[in-house]
Order: C-alpha cells, then sequence, then structure tokens
C-alpha cells in the first residue's frame, strides 16, 4: 500500500469518527440519558441484603458526594450493616464500619438523614431502627468527628427512649426556629399490624428529639398524632410562612400535611389544604418540589401504581395530574432534579423511568431507549432513591436501592455547562447543608421578577421514601450568549443574601456571614503633657460560624450610619481618635465575606463620661505614678 | 539617734578645731569691686507634673547660661542680678497608644539675690521670675500634630560659688520653679526643682 492510499484510509476513518461523535452529541444534547455504572463504581451493595434508601453526602469534606445506603435487615441476618461508600473518584469503597456508622441493629435501618446537628459545618447521622419484632429497636445519633469519623452519641438524648420503634420517615429542620436542628421520626411505637387499613384513635407519642442547644436532645410530642403506619417524610415550608412543615405518607390513612405554628407544634391540615382524606392507600413517598416554577412547594404523593401530583396555589393544594404505570412494581419514591439542564425539575420514579417537565409542571414518560433507564425498569424491589452530582460533571445523576437485589448507579451523561450549583456552607445558625433555605435563581438583575425566576429550591434532608439528595442545590440553566444569573439565599430565620452576576457552571459556596462576637467599647484617655485625647477602643472577637471574612467594617450609628473604617480580617480592633467624652457613642461592626456579603451588624452603646481607667495597649497597665 | 548624736559632736569638735587654728583669710577677689559673671550651666530638672513624669520620666537633662551683676553693700555681702536661660528637650510616649512625643522647654529667668562672698567662695539665695516657653510635638498618627505656648512663674534659688582664680568660678545651685498653665483646658505643672552647676568667667567693672 502505498503512502497515498494509507492516508486516504486514515482521512475516511477519521471523518467517519467525526460524524459518529457529532450524531452522538447531537442526540445527546439536551436529552436526558443515563448509564447504568454501579457495577464500576463498586457500590452495588449487598445482593444478599435489601437497600431500603439512600443519602448522598459528602462526610469527610473532600469535595466529593459519598454514599450511605440504609439496609434492612432479613430474618436470617436481622443485624446487617449500613453501607457508607466513600467517594474516592474513580471508585468508592465501603467504609461504613471503620467510619462507625455501620449501625446495625436489628431489624436494620429505614430513615436516615445526615444533618449537621451540632453547627460544627459537618454532617452528622440520625438513624432509625425498625423493630419488625427484634428489640431493642432504638433510633441513633452519630456524630461526624469532622474528618468522616462518626461516635454514637445516642446518649444524648434525654431522657433515654425505653420503647421499641418501628421507625420508617425521619425529618431533620430547625422546627422551633430556636437556630439548632431538631429531629422528628415516624411510627414511635411496635406496629402491630401496618397494613390495617383504617385509621387508629390518635396517639400523642413522643416522636420529635427537640435539640436543647446544649448538645441534647429531649423526646417530645408536638401535634404530630400517630394514626396508622408512616412510610415517607418530608419537609418544606408550603405555606411560605417561614416555618418547616412536615409532610407524610401513610399506609391506611391519606397522607397528610402538618402545618407548623411556628413554634414547632403542628396542625393536620390534609383536609383543610386539599388533600385527600379517604383511607384505604398504601402511599410510600412524599415529596415537595417546585415543579411548576412559581416559587412555592407542589407536592407528590406516591403510592402503589400511581403518583398524585398537586399544585400548591397560595398554601392549597388541587390535583392536576396522576402519573401511572405498568409494571408490577409498588410506587416508592420520586425524585425531583434537573436532569436535562433545562430549567424545570423533571421526575424519576424509583425503578421506574423519568419523566420530562413541559416546564408548566407537567410530566411525559422519557422511554426508556431514550433515557437508557433500561437496566432500572428491571429492578425488583425498587425502594428510595437519590440525587447528586457525584462525577462533577454538572448533571444530576441517580442512585437507586433495591430491596431485593443489587442497587443500581445511573450517570447522568449530559456533560454541559448549562448549570449551576449552590452550597450552603454555613446557614445563619452555622449549620452546613442550610436545611430550612430557599434558594432562588433569577436571571441577572431581575431578582424578585417572577417571570425572571429560573428555579426554587429549598434545602432539606430525607424526603419521600428515605431517600437524601446530596444537599447541593442544582439548577439547569442556560449558558448560551453568556447569560448571567442573581442567586437570592433566603435563610429560615429571613436573613437574606443575594449573590450576583453568576455564569453558569460553576458551584457557589453559600456562607451565611455572621455578626462578629463580643463587641465590646471602652473610653480610655490617652495623654500627651499638652494634649489630652479620650479614645474608644473597639474589640470583638472572630465569629466562628465564619470561615471566609475578607475585613470588618465600622460604623457609627449616632446620626444615620457612616462608615467609619474597614479593618482586616486579621484584626479584631480599632480605635475612635478624639471623640467627645460627653457624648455616647452607638457603633456597629460587620464582619464581610469575600463575595462582598455583609453581615448583620454587632452593636454596642459607649456611654458618656469620663473615660475608663488608663490601660496601656499590649495588657500592661500602669497606676497613677506612670509606673507599670 | 546614736548616730546623729555622734554626727554632732562630731562637727562640734571639727568647729572647736578650726576656730582655733589662726585666722588667715584667703582671698582671691579684690573687695569692693563690682563684677560681671558670664556662666555655662547644664544640670537636671525635676519636673513635678505627674504626667511629664509619666511620659517623659522623672528628670531632664538641660544646657543654659547666665549673666550676672554683682553690687557689693558691704563686704562680703552684696546683691546680685541675674538673668539667663536654659532649655531642655526630652523623648516620649504617649500613656496609651504609645506613639512618639518630642517635648521642648525653654526657660528664661531674672532673679534678685543676696549674696555673701568671702573672696574664696560665695554663697547667694534670691527670688526671680520664671518664663516658660513649650513645644510639643506628636506622632503622624496622632490626632494634632503640636502644642506650643509660654508661660510665667516664679522662682526662689540658692547656691554657691567656689572661686578657682579672680576671674573664674564654679557654681552650684538650686531651684525651686513654679510655673502652670490651664491652656490646654487642663492644668499642667511645668515647676519643679533643678539642680545645676557650671563655670563662671568673671569681668571687673
Amino acid at each position: 500500500m502505498d503512502g497515498r492510499c494509507s492516508l486516504r484510509f486514515s482521512f475516511w476513518r477519521g471523518g467517519i469518527f467525526l460524524a459518529g461523535l457529532v450524531g452522538v452529541s447531537a442526540l445527546c444534547f439536551g436529552q436526558i440519558h443515563f448509564t447504568e455504572v454501579s457495577a464500576r463504581f463498586g457500590v452495588r451493595g449487598s445482593p444478599d441484603f435489601g437497600g431500603q434508601g439512600a443519602s448522598w453526602v459528602d462526610v469527610n469534606g473532600d469535595g466529593r458526594a459519598d454514599l450511605f445506603v440504609k439496609n434492612q435487615g432479613t430474618e436470617a441476618l436481622p443485624s446487617i450493616p449500613d453501607n457508607l461508600f466513600i467517594n474516592y473518584g474513580d471508585s468508592f469503597i465501603d467504609e461504613a464500619g471503620s467510619r462507625g456508622v455501620a449501625d446495625a441493629y436489628p431489624y436494620g435501618t429505614h430513615g436516615a438523614v445526615f444533618v449537621d446537628l451540632d453547627g460544627d459545618r459537618d454532617f452528622d447521622l440520625f438513624a432509625s431502627t425498625a423493630s419488625a419484632g427484634v428489640a431493642p429497636a432504638r433510633n441513633h445519633l452519630y456524630r461526624n468527628n469532622g474528618n468522616g469519623f462518626f461516635e454514637d452519641i445516642t446518649s444524648t438524648i434525654h431522657p433515654a427512649p425505653n420503647v421499641d420503634l418501628t421507625t420508617s420517615g425521619v425529618a431533620a429542620a430547625d422546627f422551633d426556629g430556636d437556630g439548632d436542628i431538631d429531629l422528628y421520626f415516624t411510627n414511635p411505637l411496635l406496629v402491630s399490624d401496618p397494613l390495617n387499613p383504617f385509621p387508629s384513635p390518635p396517639r400523642s407519642l413522643l416522636n420529635f428529639y427537640v435539640n436543647n442547644g446544649d448538645g441534647t436532645f429531649t423526646p417530645e410530642y408536638r401535634g404530630v398524632d400517630w394514626t396508622g403506619f408512616s412510610q415517607g417524610v418530608a419537609t418544606g415550608d408550603y405555606d411560605g410562612d417561614g416555618d418547616i412543615d412536615i409532610a407524610q405518607a401513610m399506609w391506611g390513612p391519606a397522607s397528610t400535611v402538618f402545618r407548623n405554628d411556628g413554634s414547632g407544634h403542628f396542625l393536620n391540615v390534609g383536609a383543610e389544604i386539599g388533600l385527600p382524606t379517604g383511607y384505604g392507600e398504601f402511599d410510600n413517598g412524599i415529596a415537595w418540589a417546585d415543579m411548576d416554577n412559581d416559587a412555592d412547594l407542589d407536592l407528590a404523593v406516591v403510592g402503589t401504581g400511581r403518583i398524585d401530583l398537586y399544585r400548591n396555589a397560595g398554601g392549597a393544594y388541587s390535583s392536576y395530574q396522576v402519573i401511572s404505570w405498568t409494571r408490577p412494581i409498588e410506587g416508592f419514591h420520586t425524585s425531583f432534579g434537573d436532569f436535562d439542564n433545562d430549567t424545570d425539575l423533571d421526575l424519576y420514579l424509583s425503578g421506574e423511568n423519568v419523566y420530562e417537565n413541559d416546564g408548566q409542571g407537567n410530566f411525559t414518560l422519557v422511554p426508556a431507549e431514550e433515557s437508557g433507564l433500561e437496566a432500572s425498569l428491571r429492578i425488583a424491589g425498587p425502594r428510595g432513591c437519590a440525587l447528586a452530582d457525584f462525577d462533577g460533571d454538572g448533571d444530576l445523576d441517580i442512585y437507586v436501592t433495591n430491596e431485593t437485589g443489587s442497587n443500581r448507579l445511573f450517570r447522568n451523561d449530559l456533560n454541559n455547562s448549562d448549570w449551576l450549583k449552590a452550597e450552603i456552607l454555613s446557614d445563619t445558625g452555622g449549620h452546613a447543608g442550610g436545611f430550612g433555605a430557599k434558594l432562588d435563581l433569577y436571571e441577572a438583575g431581575k431578582v424578585g421578577v417572577p417571570a425572571s425566576l429560573k428555579g426554587h429550591r429549598e434545602m432539606s434532608g430525607e424526603y419521600g421514601y428515605l431517600g437524601q439528595d446530596l444537599p447541593i442545590a442544582h439548577f439547569g440553566v442556560s449558558a448560551a450568549g453568556g447569560a448571567k444569573y442573581d442567586l437570592k439565599v433566603t435563610f429560615q430565620d429571613g436573613t437574606q443574601r443575594v449573590y450576583p452576576g453568576l455564569a453558569p457552571g460553576q458551584k457557589v459556596g453559600v456562607a451565611s456571614v455572621s455578626p462578629p462576637l463580643n463587641l465590646h467599647g471602652e473610653k480610655v484617655e490617652n495623654k500627651a503633657l499638652f494634649f489630652h485625647e479620650t479614645l474608644i477602643e473597639l474589640t470583638w472577637e472572630p465569629n466562628p460560624l465564619n470561615d471566609d471574612v475578607e475585613n470588618y467594617r465600622v460604623y457609627e450609628l449616632n446620626a444615620g450610619q457612616s462608615l467609619l473604617a474597614e479593618v482586616s480580617a486579621s484584626d479584631y480592633s480599632y480605635t475612635l481618635r478624639n471623640i467627645d467624652r460627653n457624648r455616647a457613642y452607638r457603633l456597629a461592626v460587620t464582619a464581610v465575606d469575600s463575595l462582598g456579603v455583609e453581615s448583620d451588624p454587632a452593636v454596642t452603646t459607649v456611654n458618656a463620661g469620663n473615660p475608663a481607667v488608663r490601660l496601656q495597649r499590649g495588657g500592661r497597665s500602669r497606676n497613677t505614678k506612670g509606673q507599670i | 539617734m546614736r548616730k546623729t548624736a555622734a554626727l554632732l559632736c562630731l562637727a562640734l569638735a571639727v568647729s572647736s578645731w578650726a576656730r582655733a587654728q589662726t585666722q588667715t583669710r584667703i582671698r582671691l577677689l579684690p573687695d569692693e569691686e563690682r563684677y560681671l559673671t558670664v556662666g555655662l550651666l547644664g544640670g537636671i530638672y525635676f519636673l513635678q507634673d505627674e504626667v511629664f513624669q509619666e511620659l517623659y520620666g522623672k528628670s531632664a537633662p538641660f544646657l543654659g547660661g547666665e549673666l550676672t551683676m554683682r553690687f557689693p553693700v558691704r563686704e562680703p555681702h552684696g546683691v546680685d542680678f541675674s538673668a539667663g536661660g536654659r532649655t531642655l528637650s526630652r523623648k516620649g510616649r504617649t500613656s496609651y497608644t504609645e506613639e512618639a512625643l518630642n517635648l521642648r522647654l525653654t526657660n528664661l529667668f531674672l532673679s534678685l539675690r543676696y549674696s555673701y562672698d568671702t573672696g574664696r567662695f560665695a554663697i547667694f539665695a534670691g527670688p526671680g521670675i520664671e518664663y516658660i516657653s513649650y513645644k510639643e510635638t506628636y506622632a503622624a498618627t496622632f490626632p494634632i500634630e503640636s502644642v506650643k505656648g509660654s508661660r510665667t512663674g516664679f522662682h526662689v534659688t540658692g547656691g554657691g560659688y567656689l572661686h578657682l582664680t579672680s576671674a573664674l568660678s564654679v557654681k552650684a545651685y538650686l531651684k525651686f520653679c513654679k510655673v502652670e498653665t490651664d491652656n490646654p483646658g487642663f492644668r499642667v505643672n511645668l515647676g519643679g526643682t533643678e539642680w545645676g552647676m557650671g563655670i563662671i568667667y568673671r569681668f571687673y567693672l
């Protein structure tokens, strides 16, 4: 073969390759397509016992999404461990045992939620235990030591619970608005007949662990009566009143919503807000998501053979679509995520398929040959699932648990730059994840304009049926034409931060900047022989909740607000020179982060009057003779 | 007490011995001569002001000079008219912020003194008026650049001369000054105790 012929062959081969590449790209662009990669990444779990749910969470703070699988025991093996698959980039390794979260209590784990219980910016674990006739069955708390290793802190629950539980779904949020994370769990009793289709007389049982703020929890009843076997739980502010409400999927009694009165006490308002009131359904999952992109939480209830979708209109719900399927599986979990990065939230039903949103909240099935989810349709006992961008390519991947076999990881093949992610590093209470925070993405310069809303997310823990997505908000937004976006974050206490001008293809770290602590002002006399100056020495301490302070701003508040100085982040004092000793001074200091976000002010008042004792800087003090 | 008694006894003994010696007056200076002295002085000024002591230390060295005209009245008694001045500068730090300070104090004085001159040595004492000019300058970070002003007070002084030759004497003295100012808005006591000595050159008129 001469050289010319060889060149021609290479040209043709390259052309065919390029044509194929272009074709595949065109096929995949903007379309939903997944590839099953669970064996490749080693996250199938055990084929011998079943996964009930999953949580994506970065337990060791390395920026990668780790995976916790909640396993249910079997009669032969009631004390089975959960899995904590640590993400090492190209593979996962199960380290649940060595990291202290195997939680291998009979009869296994159902609900479990990773949440920053102690405000130290890592994710702790609240894991349930289901009795199923094996006692004792207690829920457990595990504290993350900051590096992804855990210690059992169940003893922080006082008084120690002494009843066996059949906990299924769990929830974590600051229900009482006091700045710390409380816990809720279902079925705080042994359920003799969970399949009883009729409501039980209401039973007021201790189904909250209320955080006392000092590292201890108190079991309390907060108005959520037990009326029948409960499955999945979701949390969110469905009525927009600033507190966290609870939605609960039920067997027998209708799935319902418990409205928070603001103090962490709840009332069943299902009938009042338009949800069905009959009984006899067996619902497993319940989820809140803004399906029609109008900045409120619509509701999805998953039961046997159907998903009921309810549209939220001012806190009242109306059913608008029912999704059913022909496969002989129960419906357990629906996840909502923008799988094709086209701005609206699509729907995935565990063990079934993806449904694409038309932008108005109406969902259409994506055929398996298009979505690539054939393996999903082969899962025999699908249970909870969870979403995360585990490979960091900007799209949402799916992990599905299987009660009767291996679990599955589906990698999203989208790979474009039409996305923005926001991770709450610390909220106003210093908690990682920012549960309860609302994130609204708008076109740049149009914050608050409903037509420019590109996505509304509310950070929460476990939802649906025992699934917890990675607590990083994901938005699909177009990068075309250099589009920019503004992100408005509203923390649960109402504090708002706006991150303007965000270009797609990046993750934004959201940190609530907290004011400095222990601001103190003292009048001090500074003497020369012929000039006696009164100054105010303003001192403060850095707030440990802040890790990104760029500088501090000092203001005088006496007449309006006037900026006196900007002080570097490493300085915790400022001196006001030559002030009027006969005047009171009202002063404020704020912390400013690297994005220019400014904290609320710490304020102090220095009263009129003579200066305080003369203290020489550096801690030495002098007496009136000038002797040190 | 025993120590004091022993010292008194010693003093009486020395006095008795001296009186027993032949009275030979050693004179270096002629009688009944008016003379003018020019002197160069140095010493230490102990300011009373507590703030000064805190910022600059308890004392400050100075240099100065004086002119004295002696009018004999009936030898060895006489009257001296004296005029002179001294200047001192001191570095310090502010009380709290410890910023650099510079102080310059310049005194001018006029004194009227009684003097007793034996021809070999002389002693003197008397009052006078004192004029003090002050300037304190501050670091750039201080709210103001400098403060300056002046104030008049009075003093009493006493001391002695030891005549080395008919033209040259050594002087030592002690002076108490009282000068206060309220100009800064608070009282600053510029008075104090001045210990000094110097060399005096004498012109006979």
